[in-house]
């Protein structure tokens, strides 16, 4: 097998779980993992105090740091559209414990974006991770929050709608997105599904900005 | 457009004057990837592009703009991916004959020698002749390539020089805009970006070939032997497409492998020059043992004739280069070496500053270098002193140990000059390197005492 970043050769050693699933195989070699840099603060959530969005999200967490590492990896996977890089996280994915008890629900893309993408990139993780999630949401603007500064982001008109025939339970809910900058994103998402009747919302990004 | 092949996404004109020109017959369409019925019955993919047919290249997912599972190529995903349900684009009208007159601006002389192989690579080309080039490394090859080119040039032929690695592409671009006059020059490589304008001449990397198609009807390959060329085969196929029907492929190398033989054909013209421009002969690598030398640098000590080798460059004052098989022992050596004179350097492929390190060893400020091959052929430095470490690996075969030998006594001034191969074992690659130096030499010889020279 090659690694999916670097094309070097990996080699594992071989196990019983190996030879029946495709569990651990992650598909990357050992020195490309180490670049990427585990982030073990928690994103800063009392940013949203006094907005209408406070306490949208219970919890939430970042996987990784945005560093060199990953900014090639996501212009790769994001921009060059190289769909086999969603498989480079699932071992971790899998793992994060805030999945436990909780349904996941992938931040959507706009349909717009999306046929130019081709494939919905934070869906895609899960998919390759074979968590199991629900779609509720549907994205409203096809616009591009990358471009706004800060304030702009944090003033900005709802994102998301329910999607239709969407069933929000009263239960708990983890939001997956890829990367948490201002958490405008999720607070937008998690307000909704909190209105919808959610009994707890969190959030799980891949990489804090 | 002409001879290029493009991802529709990414062609620089407006999606309705595509579609018109497709309709009227003057662009043709073909799928990104097609399957292909092999005779033994399977199916297998194919990337219109780059011509690979590895199922490892090929990911499947499922596309939401085609609505099926689509497969795309990731061995050419850096130029913009190509899936299935993607178009290639490529120009099918009349072919735009190259503008304005060409002039020969170069002033220089070519050795009797040279202007031999000039004469011969000029014939073959017109003919139509395929042509192997076989000149020693310091032998004054981009030189004997003035004239053909500009001959060809001048006659309104497309001609492109192809070689392995960007670094030879900014060396030979000033070079050749210097040397051929009123003729659109382009250098492509990867992150050149898109030149403006319509060239008669392109010098570009292999891998850019993979975006052209039926658009030369010359192509020249230098330095053929080079890493990745001579392994990747989609590389000799791309240089293949971008031939038009009826084009010529020559080869220019210094160390010809026998793949390259047979890509020449025996009806192909051939040309050898065994001396350099200089008339001396080529510096013969002598072995060294260095058992144990792995366990010795992981210990951390220099082996001891490695030692007083290099102490002896440092007192001759003479600049030296130290090839490594790899990054990691050549990373564990230089502390060791730092030990003798700290203004000892070390460059790999991804070295930030590996130029100016170059450079810094050409003028003198610093004693010498510790290296990988990325160094092996392209450097030219006066009195070069060379140390191979761990000639017995599988990175230095024969035509490795010929292009580093090749750095060593370039200068007419000092044409001699140390290669040392130090082994844990001689190999039969070493072997055929000393004695394709030797034939070379004897080759030489009997020519400089000719009165042709």
């Amino acid at each position: 097998m090659e690694c999916l970043l670097c094309n070097s050769p990996v080699s594992r050693p071989p196990t019983w779980t190996g030879l029946f699933s495709d569990r651990g195989k992650s598909g990357i070699c050992v020195p490309c993992q180490a670049k990427f840099e585990p982030d073990g603060r928690r994103p800063p959530l009392e940013d949203w105090k006094g907005t209408p969005y406070e306490g949208a999200l219970d919890a939430a967490i970042s996987l990784y740091t945005y560093n060199d590492a990953m900014k090639t990896y996501l212009r790769q996977y994001k921009f060059l559209k190289d769909a086999a890089l969603a498989a480079v996280f699932s071992d971790k994915l899998r793992e994060v414990p805030i999945l436990k008890g909780r349904t996941a629900v992938p931040v959507p893309m706009h349909q717009e974006r999306l046929a130019e993408r081709t494939f919905p990139q934070v869906e895609e993780l899960l998919v390759q991770a074979g968590i199991p999630f629900v779609q509720l949401l549907e994205k409203t603007t096809a616009r591009n929050l990358g471009r706004l500064g800060r304030k702009e982001r944090m003033e900005s008109e709802p994102l998301f709608t329910l999607s239709d025939g969407a069933e929000v339970y009263r239960a708990d809910y983890v939001l997956v997105d890829d990367l948490y900058t201002t958490g405008t994103t999720l607070h937008h998402a998690a307000h909704i599904l909190k209105k919808s009747g959610a009994r707890s919302v969190a959030a799980l990004t891949l990489i804090r900005a | 457009m002409q001879g290029r092949i493009w991802l529709r996404e990414l062609l620089p004109f407006g999606q309705g004057a595509v579609t018109e020109l497709i309709n009227d017959g003057l662009i043709g369409t073909i799928p990104g990837v097609t399957t292909v019925r092999k005779w033994h019955g399977a199916m297998i993919f194919r990337c219109n592009r780059c011509l690979t047919e590895n199922p490892r290249h090929f990911h499947a997912y499922n596309c939401r703009k085609c609505g099926r599972i689509c497969r795309y190529c990731r061995h050419c995903l850096n130029m913009g991916r190509v899936a299935e349900c993607d178009e290639l684009l490529y120009w099918c009208g009349p072919d735009r004959p190259s503008s304005g007159s060409v002039e020969l601006t170069w002033k220089g002389r070519l050795t009797p020698l040279q202007e031999r192989a000039a004469a011969e690579l000029q014939e073959s080309l017109l003919a139509g002749r395929r042509h192997l080039l076989h000149a020693v490394c310091g032998a004054g090859k981009t030189e004997i390539l003035f004239r053909p080119v500009h001959r060809l040039l001048s006659e309104g032929k497309r001609v492109c020089i192809a070689t392995p690695r960007t670094d030879v592409v900014l060396e030979l671009l000033p070079r050749f805009t210097e040397a051929v006059g009123g003729s659109v020059i382009h250098g492509l490589y990867s992150g050149s970006g898109e030149p403006e304008g319509f060239p008669g001449l392109i010098i570009a990397t292999t891998h850019q070939l993979y975006r052209f198609r039926e658009a030369f009807d010359v192509v020249i390959v230098d330095e053929a032997d080079a890493f990745p060329y001579s392994y990747d085969k989609t590389l000799r196929q791309a240089v293949k497409k971008s031939l038009k029907a009826g084009g010529v492929l020559a080869v220019v190398t210094a160390t010809p492998s026998s793949a390259i033989l047979s890509e020449i054909g025996k009806d192909g013209g051939k040309s050898v020059i065994p001396v350099r421009f200089h008339g001396y002969p080529l510096p013969e690598p002598r072995s060294e043992p260095l058992f144990g030398y792995r366990r010795k640098i992981s210990s951390g000590k220099l082996p001891e004739r490695l030692r007083v080798w290099t102490e002896e460059c440092l007192k001759k004052k003479a600049p030296f280069l130290v090839f490594f098989p790899s990054v990691s022992l050549m990373e564990k050596s230089l502390p060791l070496f730092s030990h003798l004179d700290t203004g000892i350097g070390a460059v790999h492929a991804s070295h930030p500053d590996r130029r100016s390190l170059v450079l810094a060893l050409r003028e003198g400020r610093i004693p010498g270098l510790l290296t990988t091959t990325i160094l092996e052929r392209g450097i030219t430095i006066p009195r070069l002193q060379i140390a191979i470490v761990g000639s017995e690996n599988a990175i230095f075969d024969r035509s490795a140990i010929i292009q580093i030998s090749g750095r060593a006594g370039r200068s007419s001034e000092y044409p001699g000059g140390d290669v040392v191969l130090f082994h844990h074992g001689i190999t039969p690659e070493m072997d055929s390197a000393v004695r394709e130096i030797r034939q070379l030499n004897r080759e030489g010889g009997k020519l400089v005492g000719m009165p042709a020279l």
